[in-house]
């Protein structure tokens, strides 16, 4: 049996609602998912939710996979769910802007260094626009073909090289630098 | 991460670039995977993993429930769908034959019947039973032999007044 045929195998016993095809997918992509969230968070507590988070949308949402590349859906989920944490963290933001409580952010600030171990590579990402770095971490997390990976984003898959190849090399850059 | 989809990438790196450009760019996609592979990001916590997995199991479990609930609605709503419809059918299969409209027949004219002029009526209704005695009384005559002699003029009285009595009835 195929490793395609062993995920197309455990999809369906999660569409049918068996607990341990779900706990196989757990153990399958949570590395990826877990990476992709902290490469783009930089923040293991934030990490810890959206991945849960995540878990529990694929329970909801697992019977609307219609096949195609798995990893795509997957990762469609977990970006719409990086952009929904996004926007609420804007709105956070602003409600403490208006209510000028600065004291409350810097103790965010503070907490926030502490809990992270930022390494060069999450440095040097965090220096890139956020569409340019959630791309590149797209890339190497979810291991989808470019052609994927333009489809899953909707856009030419020109579109996505071109911003890529920005991106790469000014990451390439900021790394030697 | 070495389970990459395989893709072309020389082939579709040139495509969209000149050569010089497509073989930077490969050298860049390397570089970063490289980058990426030399400072791995976290891996989850073994107890977020379990926490997750525990979590799944409870929502699963209430999902099933829920299933089974909406289920057992469904079959109830169908059951009672079908009793119903039997119902219905039984009922309209069942039931006797439309009770008949028994047509009645009157001597006294429906003009009579729909007036509103209750005095006219009366009168009308007092001759037309002076009528109906006068025409029994000719028929029993006849039928006792009381009158044999005369039957034939009996007979044309009795065809005659037959005649008054059912132009009367049409004038109204």
């Amino acid at each position: 049996m195929t490793k395609s045929d062993d995920l197309a195998r455990i999809i369906i016993g999660c569409q049918q609602g068996d607990e341990q095809c779900f706990s196989r997918l757990v153990d399958m992509y949570s590395g990826r998912l877990y990476g992709y969230f902290y490469r783009l968070t930089g923040n293991r507590d934030i990490s810890d939710e959206l991945l849960s988070e995540l878990y529990v949308k694929l329970v909801e949402k697992i019977g609307l996979y219609r096949g195609g590349a798995f990893e795509g859906w997957l990762f469609k989920i977990a970006s719409n769910l990086f952009h929904d944490h996004l926007r609420r963290k804007q709105r956070q933001k602003k409600l403490l802007e208006t209510q000028k409580t600065q004291v409350e952010s810097d103790v965010l600030e503070d907490k926030r260094s502490e809990d992270d171990r930022i390494d060069m590579l999450q440095t040097q990402l965090g220096r890139l626009d956020a569409d340019t770095r959630e791309l590149i971490v797209l890339r190497f997390y979810s291991q989808l073909s470019f052609k994927e990976m333009a489809q899953m984003r909707s856009e030419p898959i020109g579109t996505t090289l071109a911003r890529m190849h920005r991106g790469l090399k000014k990451l390439r850059g900021l790394m030697k630098g | 991460m070495d389970v990459r989809k395989q893709e072309n990438l020389n082939e579709l790196l040139t495509q969209f670039f000149d050569n010089e450009e497509a073989r930077g760019m490969m050298d860049d996609v390397r570089e970063a995977d490289r980058a990426f592979h030399d400072h791995p990001a976290p891996e989850p916590d073994a107890v977020l993993v379990a926490g997750i997995k525990r979590d799944m199991a409870v929502l699963l479990s209430s999902r099933r429930a829920r299933l089974a609930w909406h289920r057992q609605y469904r079959r109830a709503v169908s059951v009672a769908a079908i009793v119903l419809i039997a119902g219905l059918f039984a009922s309209l299969f069942n039931a006797g034959p439309e009770p008949v409209e028994l047509a009645k027949a009157s001597l006294i004219p429906t003009a009579i019947w729909e007036s509103s002029n209750i005095a006219v009526d009366d009168e009308d209704l007092a001759q037309f039973h002076a009528e109906i005695e006068r025409i029994e009384n000719a028929v029993m005559t006849l039928d006792s032999d009381d009158a044999i002699s005369d039957s034939s003029s009996a007979l044309d009285e009795l065809e005659f007044e037959l005649i008054v009595v059912h132009n009367d009835f049409w004038k109204e």
